[in-house]
């Protein structure tokens, strides 16, 4: 991470003893940041030294000033709503999605240096420290997402839902579901994230309910999904694994790239990976 | 189904389809419509091979039998290699089986030539015929065309197929009477020739019923065996470039010749793949298609080969130092990504954030400049002590010694370039 040494946030975020600083402490949740932004700009903190963080991030600190700021479904669409006229909900979102504990401030000066400057884009400036913080981020979580994309590795069960675990980097679920719909509409599948204990499921017989949150699924599906593997199921992985030890050319083999292109950690759910 | 004897045959035609390079994924539009598949704009790599090629495509000969005896060629038919032949049905199945667990964006679908060009060819189509119609298969598919194939299958290719490839595999024309006495340079261009029409004809009657059918919508692509022959880096370029654009290539593919064959004709089998060279002339092509370059300026008669020990675009620099330094703040676009250490990206970044800031070093470093580089031929608001250096007589030595680690490793870079 050197290269963003300049713009370190602990760097740019520290302050004298003397300045009493203000902590916006929110539920984790994209209405709770938005209400957040909205206390800000209602108690006239957006001068001050602030910082906005998620209650799972947050360790107190007596030199701090915190308040914990409820949700409020009211305040969070009109913030949502004026930053729709001027920023990407998008950009927002993936960045949030980064779970970063700084992206929360980060973003929020985003907001106000958007909301100063209303007549300019102000996301291009890529020379601004709080820019440059939320484009790095959002590329991160497109790169996860790219990869979810990519090494998601479905297995055909026997109750007829192709069904994989993931354990992403970052929250990217919410953005890969629509992708998994257009492109298996045929099938029904589940995607589960296993750092973040929930999945997204789609049925092919049940199309207008689109994809779908799911949080409680059989546990011996995590644990041993094996056991509900369909008949078909080891044969194609079997044939996988064989293409992919036939397409290697071995007078190039150069495992420093094949590592920086498919980090190990990814492995564990890779069929064509197992057991390497 | 007997499994055991299709893992042999995906074994084999693995094996033998794994010199050509191309695994492309990117410029399908088909839209899933209640079926399987849809197509990636920017095409998606669902793994790497251990020697760092992306995989994409599920990449298959449907048969190495083959009639010719192209000396390059595993399946040349004087090759003693165990031979096998897929059936229409096993690669549709294979196909479906494996986009449905999301380890593939498609088929490329390539083959040796057994009984005649046609008899191939026309396999190849009922393969992608059968996917699209009866398995409404939307996934990518990229077929190979067959050297000597009718036009009419040509024609329906297209149809079912995302992308068409003619492999020109040998540059140039001695070369390729040398090594593939049976094949004939003007042949192999022909078939080009018909899928360029076909493209062309399609998007006009497109313009006048938008539901007309797509023909090859990410277009047609062809492939360079490099180091098999004698061919200059000056010769290859340009023959590139008369593809790009005479027949609108969407991509050249150069393959870094793999001597597996003992051959008078062919480089001895201890030769070692010329990586660097590969890797070179991929950069070189990306100046072409995304910076700006003529392939004059990049190579020429007087320098033939492109520099490996330094990117085309950092030794186009050097030859041409009259055109530095860059002011960062103030130049064109064109030029700004002129600039060694610069890509596309950066370049872009560039010029949109110069709008709100004066720039500094540091500033290009964030947005993803390799300064270290770049340092020695930007201007900036302020003095820049690396532009000392750009008129020394020994810049290149200066140069390689503080950038040549970066170039060691340098093997492969089909896509991280620059
Ligand atoms: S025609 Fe094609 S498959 Fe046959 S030997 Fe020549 S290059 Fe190989």
């Amino acid at each position: 991470m050197t290269s963003l040494s300049l713009f370190d946030p602990s760097n740019d975020l520290r302050h004298d003893a003397s300045d009493v600083r203000t902590v916006l402490v929110f539920d984790g949740s994209f209405e709770g940041w938005l209400s957040a932004v909205f206390y800000a700009y209602e108690h006239k903190l957006v001068r001050t030294p602030l910082l906005i963080k998620a209650a799972h991030d947050h360790v107190d600190s007596f030199l701090d000033e915190v308040v914990m700021v409820a949700n409020d479904a009211d305040k969070a669409t009109r913030v949502l709503t004026r930053l729709q006229e001027m920023l990407s909900v998008r950009d927002v979102i993936w960045a949030f999605l980064s779970e970063d504990p700084m992206v929360y401030t980060h973003l929020f000066r985003v907001v106000v240096y958007q909301l100063d400057n209303p007549h300019r884009r102000v996301m291009a400036n890529f020379a601004h420290p709080d820019v440059q913080a939320v484009q790095a981020r959002i590329k991160k979580v497109g790169r996860e997402r790219h990869r979810m994309q990519a090494f998601v590795r479905f297995e055909d069960t026997v109750q007829g839902v192709y069904f994989a675990k993931v354990n992403p980097d970052f929250n990217v679920l919410p953005l890969i579901g629509d992708f998994f719909a257009k492109r298996f509409a045929d099938q029904s599948w589940l995607i589960f994230d296993v750092v973040r204990g929930y999945g997204i499921f789609y049925d092919h017989h049940d199309p207008k309910a689109g994809v779908q949150d799911i949080v409680d699924i059989d546990e011996t599906m995590l644990t041993d999904h094996h056991a509900f593997h369909s008949d078909k199921e080891p044969i194609y992985q079997r044939l996988w694994q064989a293409y992919f030890r036939h397409v290697t050319i071995k007078e190039r083999i150069n495992p420093k790239h094949h590592i920086a292109q498919m980090p190990r950690r990814y492995w564990r759910y890779l069929v064509e990976k197992k057991g390497r | 189904m007997n499994h055991e004897r299709i893992e042999q045959k995906l074994s084999i035609l693995a094996d033998a389809a794994k010199y050509d390079v191309s695994c492309s994924s990117s410029g399908g539009s088909r839209k899933n419509t209640g079926g399987l598949g849809n197509s990636s704009k920017s095409g998606i790599c669902h793994s790497y091979t251990e020697d760092g090629r992306c995989v994409s495509l599920l990449k298959i000969l449907f048969t190495n039998h083959c009639i010719y005896d192209c000396a390059y060629c595993t399946s040349r038919r004087s090759n003693d290699t165990p031979r096998a032949a897929f059936t229409v049905e096993e690669v549709v199945d294979l196909t479906m089986q494996f986009y449905r667990r999301n380890y593939i964006e498609g088929l490329f679908l390539s083959s040796g030539i057994f009984k005649n060009p046609d008899y191939t060819m026309e396999r190849l189509v009922r393969v992608a015929k059968t996917l699209r119609t009866e398995h409404r298969f939307h996934g990518y598919i990229h077929l190979k065309t067959i050297p000597g194939a009718s036009d009419e299958l040509m024609k329906e290719a297209g149809l079912y197929a995302d992308r068409l490839s003619v492999n020109m595999e040998i540059p140039t024309k001695s070369g390729l009477a040398l090594l593939a006495p049976e094949k004939n340079h003007d042949d192999m261009k022909a078939p080009m020739q018909t899928v360029q029409e076909q493209i062309v004809q399609f998007k006009d009657s497109r313009k006048v019923h938008k539901h007309a059918p797509k023909y090859t919508p990410a277009g047609q692509s062809t492939q360079f065996i490099i180091g098999a022959t004698g061919e200059t880096d000056h010769q290859i370029m340009r023959l590139s470039s008369h593809f790009y654009e005479k027949y609108d290539l969407k991509r050249v593919y150069y393959s870094g010749y793999v001597p597996m064959l003992s051959d008078k004709r062919l480089p001895d089998i201890s030769t070692p793949v010329p990586l660097v060279r590969e890797n070179r002339l991929y950069q070189a092509d990306w100046l072409m298609r995304f910076y700006g370059f003529g392939a004059e300026e990049i190579v020429d008669a007087q320098n033939p080969f492109l520099d490996l020990q330094f990117d085309p675009k950092m030794a186009w620099a050097m030859r041409h130092r009259e055109h530095f330094p860059v002011n960062i703040q103030t130049a064109p676009y064109e030029m700004v990504v002129r600039v060694p250490g610069i890509g596309v990206r950066t370049a872009k970044k560039i010029v949109s954030a110069r709008r709100f800031t004066t720039l500094t070093l540091d500033h290009l470093k964030q947005m993803g400049a390799a300064v270290n580089r770049a340092k020695y031929f930007v201007a900036l608001h302020v003095p820049n002590p690396h532009l000392n250096e750009l008129m020394k007589d020994n810049f290149r030595d200066v140069l390689l010694s503080r950038t040549q680690s970066k170039f060691k490793d340098d093997r492969t870079g089909q896509l991280v370039l620059f």
